[in-house]
Parts: structure tokens; sequence; C-alpha cells
């Protein structure tokens, strides 16, 4: 970190906001409306919102206020912002084929998905800190991973990359490691709550 | 009678191109609606990219346009050096490939190569490409000026004052520091 950063970093700290609002970013079926729905079972005992296999199923931003979260003598509150995936297409035919939806629901999904995609890159101008979903048990070089970093890093908005689905056995978290090296990467599984405790550490001493 | 030949128009962007374009996004995204791949010299910037992947969605028409498939490298603003920081430089975009998603597949990607295919046939047969008229039309006087360009090229001319430094140039600022 340099000088100017730790410099910006105090004065911000010197007049920082008593809430946070973190937006949950990432690629679709990532896990963000499971990590979203973890962090907010774990300190307000409340979901956000319908996790499912089907891909594009949140396709508008859903906002969980004030979730305190306290660790280490600290305590932050933070709006959780849980936000639709991150596509460069969408094809319905997937949601057929692959899913059995009918033709109809398949394209309204379609539809709906892609103005989530454009929600989602909105909210961007609205948040405070991100959490970058990966999904640990694929490659993280896709285009939506790289254009959402190269992004949070023009704009400096301060992020932590979540290497989501450890639990599964081909997850590879220090494959994103070794992808995004100048960046905080932490390992968890929102699934079975596994390492939660590391990414509230992290949340803590990143956006506070 | 001569058979007319058919197949996936690649186009290679050079750098003085795609930097002399009033709205690149706009133009490639023309032109990708139109089924032509693209190779950059000079990829989009992450606000570009954003700016791209917005526009899609926009045009998206489940019948003939699904969307973009855009692979490229990661510019890590990490590496930028302390006098790049300093004078706000970011580094230049590197290259990309960028095409409709029906026919471009990125097949593997890692941090220094990219594998694609372009696809001609799928398994249900060969695969057609149908512009919707709104590809047809032409952003005001910008392919015309592409064209221009790309004829006619930047021979002998001095980069512009102001312009985003080159691979190279960006590396001779990184060996000063």
């Amino acid at each position: 970190m340099g000088i100017f950063d730790k410099l910006l970093k105090k004065l911000k700290r010197l007049f920082k906001k008593k809430r946070l609002r973190v937006g949950i970013y990432g690629p679709p079926n990532a896990g963000k409306t499971t990590l979203a729905n973890r962090i907010s079972k774990d300190w307000t005992g409340e979901t956000v919102g319908l996790a499912t296999e089907i891909p594009h199923e949140t396709r508008k931003a859903v906002e969980k206020k004030e979730i305190v979260i306290k660790v280490g003598g600290s305590q932050v509150t933070f709006d959780i912002v849980d936000t639709p995936g991150i596509a460069t297409k969408i094809d319905f035919h997937e949601f057929v084929e692959d899913y059995g939806m009918d033709e109809d629901e398949a394209r309204r999904r379609a539809k709906e998905a892609t103005e989530g995609v454009i929600e989602a890159i909105k909210w961007l101008d609205n948040v405070d800190g991100v959490l970058v979903v990966m999904d640990s048990a694929k490659d993280p070089f896709n285009q939506v991973n790289i254009t959402l970093i190269g992004n949070l890093e023009a704009r400096k908005i301060p992020f932590i990359i979540v290497a989501n689905k450890i639990d599964l056995k081909e997850a590879s978290p220090a494959t994103i490691k070794n992808a995004f090296p100048q960046h905080p990467v932490i390992p968890v599984s929102a699934l079975s709550g596994y390492n939660m405790d590391s990414l509230y550490h992290a949340m803590v001493k990143y956006f506070s | 009678m001569v058979e007319k030949e058919e197949g996936i128009e690649v186009n290679l962007l050079s750098r003085e191109l795609l930097r002399e374009l009033k709205d690149k996004v706009g133009f490639i995204l023309q032109e990708i609606k139109k089924g032509k791949v693209m190779v950059l010299e000079e990829g989009l910037t992450a606000e570009e990219q954003v700016d791209l992947i917005q526009r899609t969605m926009r045009e998206i028409d489940q019948d003939s346009f699904i969307g973009v498939e855009a692979p490229g490298f990661h510019t890590p603003g990490a590496k930028m050096s302390f006098l790049a920081k300093l004078l706000r430089r970011t580094p230049p975009p590197r290259m990309m490939v960028i095409g409709p998603a029906k026919l471009l597949k990125t097949i593997k990607k890692d941090g220094r190569s990219i594998q694609a295919l372009i696809v001609t046939k799928t398994p249900s047969g060969n695969l057609s490409i149908t512009p919707p008229e709104e590809a047809e039309r032409v952003l005001e006087g910008e392919e015309e000026a592409a064209e221009e360009v790309s004829d006619e090229g930047r021979k002998g001319e001095e980069p512009l004052e102001g312009e985003i430094l080159g691979g190279e140039e960006w590396d001779e600022i990184e060996d000063e520091m």
C-alpha cells in the first residue's frame, strides 16, 4: 500500500460513515444470493432472497439494511445489496434445454436478466465496497470477473474477492489467488458457512 | 457459375483506428451485430467494457443477437509505477478478441493465452446470423471515418498530446522508475 493510499485510508476513517453499503457482485451462479443469505442469517436471522441452481434467479437487486457485524471488538453496520449476476450474453435456449422451462417463461427470464445486468452495473455508483463472488470450481479468468475487477480498480472502490463453493471437491481457491494476487481473497463456503468468520474480519478491515 | 464464398469476417483493428473512433463501443457493437469478429490491437478499458455490457444488454434480441463474447487480458492497476499513478496514467488495455456470442466461443483462457473457436456449424446444421435492421444503421460518419483511416493509416504522424501511452512507451516509464 502506497503512502497516498495510507493517508487516504486514515482520512476516510476520520470521516467514516456510520453505515456502509456493500454490493455483492459476480457472474451468474457464483453463489451471490447464498452468500447474502448467509451473512444476513448469521447477523439478523433473516434471509435475503431465493437461491437456486438456475442462472439469473436474482433479476432485481435486493438490499438488506442494517446488518451489524461485530468482530474482534469492532462493530460495523452494513447495508448489503445482492445484485443480479453480470453476464455478456443471455440465451433463453439455455433455460429451456438445461432447466426444462417452457419457451415463454425462458424468454421472460432472459429479458428480465438483461435488465438485471444493467441494474447491477448502475448500483456500482452507490456502494462503498464490493464482495466479488467467484466460483472456486470454475475458471477465474472469465470476462465478467476481469471487467468487474478492472472497474473496481478504476473507480477505487475497495473490494474483497470471495472464493466461494470451497465445499466442492474440484474447488481451487488458490487458482483465484494466483489470478488476482494483488487483492484480498477469502475462501469460503457460503452454503455451509465454512470460514465466514475470516470474511467478516476482512469486511471490517477493508471496508470500514 | 461461380459459387459465392461464405464465411465469417474477421477484422483486425489497429490502435490508431480505435483511438480515432468517437464512439468506439458503439462502433464495435454495431459490427458485432452484423456477425463480424474483431481483433482489437488495443482492447477496451474496464469502463468501456462495462459500457459494452450495458449497451449489449439493451440490444439483446433473443432471436437474432444473444450478446457478445470478448475474451481479453486483465491489466492490473496495482502494477502501475509511482510516476504513472501520480500522473494518473492508466496502463493501456491489452489485445482483445470480440464477437457475437453465437459465433465466438472461448475455449480456454488463462492470464497469458486465450483459445477461442469461431463457430461455423452447429450440431443442428449451418449457423446463420441474421443481422436485425438496426444493425444496418451506421453510426453517424464513423464507419466512413473508420474506412478512411484503415486505408490511409496515420503514417509518420507523431503521437497526439495527451494520448494514452502504448505498451513500449509504458515500459519505458516503468524502466525510468
